[in-house]
C-alpha cells in the first residue's frame, strides 16, 4: 500500500491522546516558567519537565492493538510507522512550540545563545544591548533527542504481532533520564546558559539523538527487526509465540 | 450447622470479600514489585542512596532526609506499576465484564489498597539498611524520627494515589504523567516565585521536601505535621480510589473522606503554626558564639569546640591541624590556637558572610569521609589544613565588604560601581548598600606558597586532593583567575610553586622555610621573591601574568594584611 494511502487509517490508529495529554501539562509548565524571573536559567525547570512529558507521550505513539491484522496486510512496518513518527512529531512539535511561546515571555527568543565575546569596548563606545536569550534551538533539541530516544526504545522492544512497547519505553526513558541527571558533568546532557559544559552537553544530546535515531530506523525494517530482535532480546520470539 | 447451610453446603466455602481482598493483595504486591518501572525505579534508587551518602561522614538528622530522597524515586516507579494493576479491571471498557465477575470492584480496590503494604515494606527495609550501614560509620546528631518515617509513608502515598488515578483514569500514560506531575509540583513549590511570596512554607506541602542549603539546625523542618499531612492525603487518595464504582457503603465513605480532610488540615494548619513561630535569626543566634552550648577539648595546645551533637569529629579534626603546626616553625600562629564549628556548609566558603567568626581556624557542620585525595567532599579535610596552614603564616580572615558607590560623571548622570573596604572601614551609614562579601587577597604574596605547601605537606590525600584540583586548569594561569579555597582565593600560580615544593625532600624545603621564615610570612615579600629564596625558578611568563593581574584584577581586590 502506498504512503498516502496508509496516512488516514494510520493515524487514526495512532494513540495520540497522552500526547494531548502532556501537551496539556508541557502548556501548564510553560505558563508556570513565565511566572519565574525574567532569566532562562529559572525558567528551565519547568520547561525541561514539560519536555519529558512530551517524549512519555511519544513512547506510547508504536502502540498498536490491531498490530496482529495489520501485519497481514501489504503494507510495510517502516511505512506504517514513518506515519505514526510524523504525526507525532506534528503533534509534540505544536504544544512544544506553544510552551516555549509562554516560558519565553520577557526574554530574547534565541536559536542558538551567542558565545561571549573577549572584545573591549573603547571609550565612548555604548555599551552593548544586555541580551537575555531564551535558548529555543537547545530545547528544540533536547525534546526530539527525548522524545526519539522514547522510540527507538518501543521500536526495540515491540514484539511482532503484539505491538504494545508503550510501557516498557516509558519506564526506560524516566529510569535513563534520573540516571542522565547524575552524570559526570563533562558527559551530562543537560546545561544552563552560561555553563562550562553548555557545548559539552549539546554535543552529548546529538550523539543520543543520532544512535536513537539509527536504532529506530533499523528496528523498523520489517525483516531486519526480527533478525536483530533475536540476537538483542532472545526471549522475545518464544514469548510472542506463547501469547 | 444451621438449616441453610446444610442446603447450600458451598456457602460455607465462600470467601469474604476480606479474605478474597486479601488474596488479592497478595497477587497484586507480587506483580507490583515485579513490575519493570518498580524494578528499574529500585535499581536508580539504590545508585542514588549510594551516590548521595558516600562522600560525607555521616549526619543522621541529615541522613533523616536525605535517605528519603531515593525512596522517592523508588515510589515513582510503584506508582507507574500500580495505575497499571490499578486498570486492568477497566481496561475492556465493558461494564458487563465488571457485572459478571466473580469480585466485585469494590473488593478489587481494597486489594489493590492492602498490597501498598508490601512496597512499605521494602522501603522500609531499603531505607533503614542504609540508614543502619551510616550509623556503623561514626555518625554525628540524632535521626529525626519524623523525617525517616516519611520514606516508607511515601511510599505508600504512591502506591494509594496509582490506585486512584488508575481507578479514575485506566489509560496506560495514567501513571507516567502522574509521575512527571507529582515532580512538577515539587519543582513548582520550590519555585522563586513561590518563595518570594510565601518563604519556604510551600515547599512543605509537596510530598516530599528536599534538604535545603542550609544546615538542618537552621532551617524550617516541621517534619511531624508533614508527616500527618502526608498520612491524611493517604486516607484521601484511599477513599478517592474506593469511591470509583458501585459500593453499597457511599456514607461510610465520605465520612472517610471527611475524616482524612480532616487530617490533611491538621498537618497543613501545623505547618503554618510552626512557620509563624521560626524565627531563623534566634535559631541561628542559639547556634552562634556566645549562645551555642560548646563542646571543647584541647589537643596539642589546640582548643576544639563542636556544636553539641558533633564532638566525636574532633579528633578527625586535629589530625588535619596538628601536622601542619609540626611542619611549621614553633611560632607560626601564636595567638587564638582554636578551631571552632559554626552552622555553615563549607568551612565558610562564600555562603555564610552574615556569620562573624570569632579568630581562630572556622569549619561547619559538613565533613568528608573516607580515604580522600580524589573527591570533592574532601575540601573539608584539605581546607581545614589550609585554614591553620593561612592563619600560620598570619594571612588575616578580616572580611571585605563591596559596597555599592555612586560617583556622578561629567554630564551630571550618577554610575554605580563596587568598591571594596575591609569591614571595619565602612563608613557609619552606609551599611544597607553592602553588596556582598568576600576574603582578603593572597594575589602574590609568598606567604600564599607557604601556606598551600604546608596544607599539602599533611598527607598523601591532601597532596593528591591539590593536583587534583588543579588538573587540566593549565589555562588558568595567564587569565587571572581566582582558585577559592577556604577563607581566601588563592592565585593558580602560587598554587603550582607549592606543587614545585611538595615535589622536593620534606626535610629540605622545611628547613628552608624555617630559616627564612620571618620574610616569607612578611605580607610584602612577593610570589616571585619567595620562589627566589626557596631555591625554585619563576615559572616562564610569571612577569607577564603579575602585570596583567595588576592591571586587570587589583581594583577590587584589598591585599590581605
Amino acid at each position: 500500500m502506498s504512503l498516502t494511502g496508509l496516512v488516514r487509517p494510520v493515524v487514526r490508529a495512532t494513540p495520540l491522546t497522552p500526547i494531548l495529554s502532556a501537551g496539556v501539562l508541557a502548556l501548564v509548565m510553560g505558563w508556570v516558567a513565565s511566572l519565574q524571573p525574567e532569566d532562562a536559567n529559572s525558567r528551565m525547570s519547568p520547561i525541561r519537565l514539560g519536555i519529558l512529558t512530551l517524549a512519555l507521550g511519544a513512547a506510547f505513539l508504536f502502540d498498536d492493538a490491531a498490530s496482529g491484522l495489520a501485519t497481514v496486510t501489504p503494507s510495510k512496518l517502516w511505512k506504517r510507522r514513518l506515519v505514526r513518527v510524523v504525526a507525532g512529531y506534528i503533534a509534540i512539535g505544536a504544544f512544544l512550540t506553544g510552551a516555549l511561546l509562554l516560558g519565553s515571555s520577557g526574554l530574547d527568543p534565541v536559536w542558538a545563545v551567542p558565545e561571549p565575546e573577549s572584545s573591549s569596548i573603547e571609550a565612548g563606545e555604548d555599551l552593548p544591548e544586555p541580551v537575555n536569550p531564551f535558548p529555543i534551538g537547545r530545547f528544540v533539541l533536547e525534546a526530539a533527542t527525548l522524545a526519539t530516544f522514547a522510540l527507538a526504545v518501543a521500536s526495540v522492544a515491540s514484539v511482532p504481532g503484539q505491538e504494545q512497547p508503550g510501557k516498557a519505553a516509558v519506564s526506560v526513558l524516566l529510569g535513563v533520564y534520573l540516571i542522565s541527571w547524575m552524570l559526570p558533568v563533562p558527559i551530562r546532557p543537560w546545561s544552563n546558559v552560561g555553563w562550562e559544559n553548555w557545548t559539552s552537553a549539546a554535543d552529548v544530546l546529538l550523539a543520543v539523538l543520532g544512535v536513537s535515531g539509527l536504532l529506530l530506523a533499523i528496528f523498523s525494517w520489517e525483516a531486519r527487526q526480527r533478525r536483530l530482535r533475536t540476537l538483542i532480546w532472545p526471549f522475545a520470539r518464544s514469548k510472542a509465540a506463547n501469547r | 450447622m444451621t438449616l441453610t447451610e446444610q442446603h447450600h453446603p458451598e456457602t460455607s466455602l465462600r470467601p469474604t470479600p476480606w479474605q478474597v481482598a486479601v488474596q488479592l493483595a497478595k497477587v497484586e504486591s507480587r506483580r507490583i514489585l515485579l513490575h519493570p518501572a518498580t524494578l528499574i525505579a529500585f535499581a536508580v534508587a539504590v545508585y542514588a542512596m549510594w551516590a548521595l551518602h558516600n562522600v560525607e561522614a555521616p549526619v543522621l538528622n541529615r541522613v533523616s532526609a536525605s535517605s528519603v530522597l531515593p525512596v522517592l524515586i523508588f515510589a515513582a516507579g510503584l506508582l507507574i506499576a500500580t495505575s497499571e494493576a490499578s486498570m486492568r479491571v477497566w481496561k475492556t471498557d465493558q461494564s458487563e465484564a465488571l457485572d459478571v465477575a466473580p469480585t466485585p470492584p469494590r473488593v478489587r480496590t481494597i486489594g489493590l489498597l492492602l498490597a501498598a503494604l508490601a512496597p512499605v515494606l521494602v522501603a522500609v527495609a531499603f531505607q533503614g539498611a542504609a540508614v543502619m550501614v551510616m550509623t556503623l560509620d561514626q555518625p554525628v546528631t540524632a535521626i529525626d524520627l519524623w523525617d525517616v518515617l516519611a520514606g516508607p509513608v511515601l511510599a505508600a502515598w504512591a502506591v494509594i494515589l496509582g490506585v486512584a488515578v488508575g481507578r479514575w483514569v485506566p489509560t496506560r500514560f495514567t501513571g507516567p504523567l502522574t509521575v512527571v506531575a507529582m515532580v512538577s509540583v515539587l519543582v513548582i513549590l520550590d519555585m522563586y516565585f513561590l518563595r518570594r511570596r510565601f518563604g519556604v512554607l510551600p515547599r512543605w506541602f509537596g510530598p516530599f521536601v528536599p534538604l535545603d542549603w542550609e544546615p538542618v539546625e537552621i532551617s524550617f523542618r516541621p517534619t511531624r505535621e508533614h508527616l500527618i499531612y502526608l498520612l491524611g492525603l493517604v486516607g484521601v487518595f484511599a477513599v478517592v480510589a474506593l469511591l470509583r464504582g458501585p459500593s453499597g457503603r457511599r456514607t461510610v465513605l465520605y465520612g472517610a473522606l471527611v475524616a482524612s480532610l480532616v487530617v490533611v488540615g491538621i498537618g497543613v494548619q501545623g505547618q503554618r503554626a510552626a512557620y509563624a513561630l521560626f524565627d531563623r535569626a534566634t535559631v541561628l543566634a542559639s547556634y552562634m558564639p556566645p549562645q551555642a552550648d560548646y563542646i571543647c577539648a584541647r589537643i596539642g595546645g589546640v582548643e576544639y569546640c563542636a556544636l553539641p551533637g558533633y564532638e566525636r569529629w574532633i579528633e578527625e579534626w586535629a589530625a588535619n591541624v596538628g601536622p601542619v603546626l609540626d611542619i611549621a616553625p614553633q611560632d607560626a600562629w601564636p595567638e587564638s590556637r582554636q578551631v571552632k564549628q559554626y552552622p555553615t556548609r563549607l568551612m565558610d566558603q562564600g555562603q555564610s558572610f552574615e556569620l562573624t567568626y570569632e579568630p581562630g581556624v572556622a569549619t561547619g557542620l559538613w565533613w568528608s569521609r573516607g580515604p580522600g585525595g580524589v573527591r570533592q567532599a574532601d575540601a573539608h579535610k584539605f581546607g581545614m589544613s589550609l585554614g591553620t596552614a593561612g592563619l600560620a603564616v598570619g594571612l588575616s580572615s578580616e572580611r571585605i565588604a563591596g559596597v555599592w558607590t555612586e560617583v556622578r560623571t561629567g554630564d551630571g548622570e550618577g554610575e554605580y560601581y563596587l568598591e571594596f573596604v575591609p569591614v571595619d572601614e565602612v563608613a557609619p551609614g552606609v551599611e544597607d548598600e553592602i553588596s556582598y562579601y568576600r576574603y582578603c587577597d593572597t594575589m602574590h604574596q609568598g606567604r600564599a606558597v607557604v601556606a598551600l605547601w604546608l596544607a599539602g605537606s599533611v598527607s598523601d590525600s591532601h597532596r593528591q586532593y591539590l593536583d587534583n584540583r588543579i588538573e587540566g586548569m593549565n589555562e588558568w594561569l595567564d587569565n587571572g583567575q581566582y582558585y577559592p579555597w577556604y577563607l581566601w582565593e588563592f592565585k593558580i600560580q602560587e598554587v603550582y610553586y607549592a606543587r614545585q615544593l611538595l615535589d622536593r625532600p620534606q626535610p629540605q624545603v622545611r628547613s628552608l622555610v624555617s630559616e627564612h621564615w620571618a620574610t616569607l610570612t612578611d605580607p610584602a615579600t612577593t610570589t616571585a621573591q619567595a620562589v627566589r629564596l626557596l631555591g625554585m625558578d619563576l615559572l616562564p611568563g610569571h612577569e607577564e601574568w603579575t602585570e596583567l593581574d595588576l592591571e586587570h584584577y587589583s581594583e577590587g581586590a584589598v591585599r590581605c594584611r
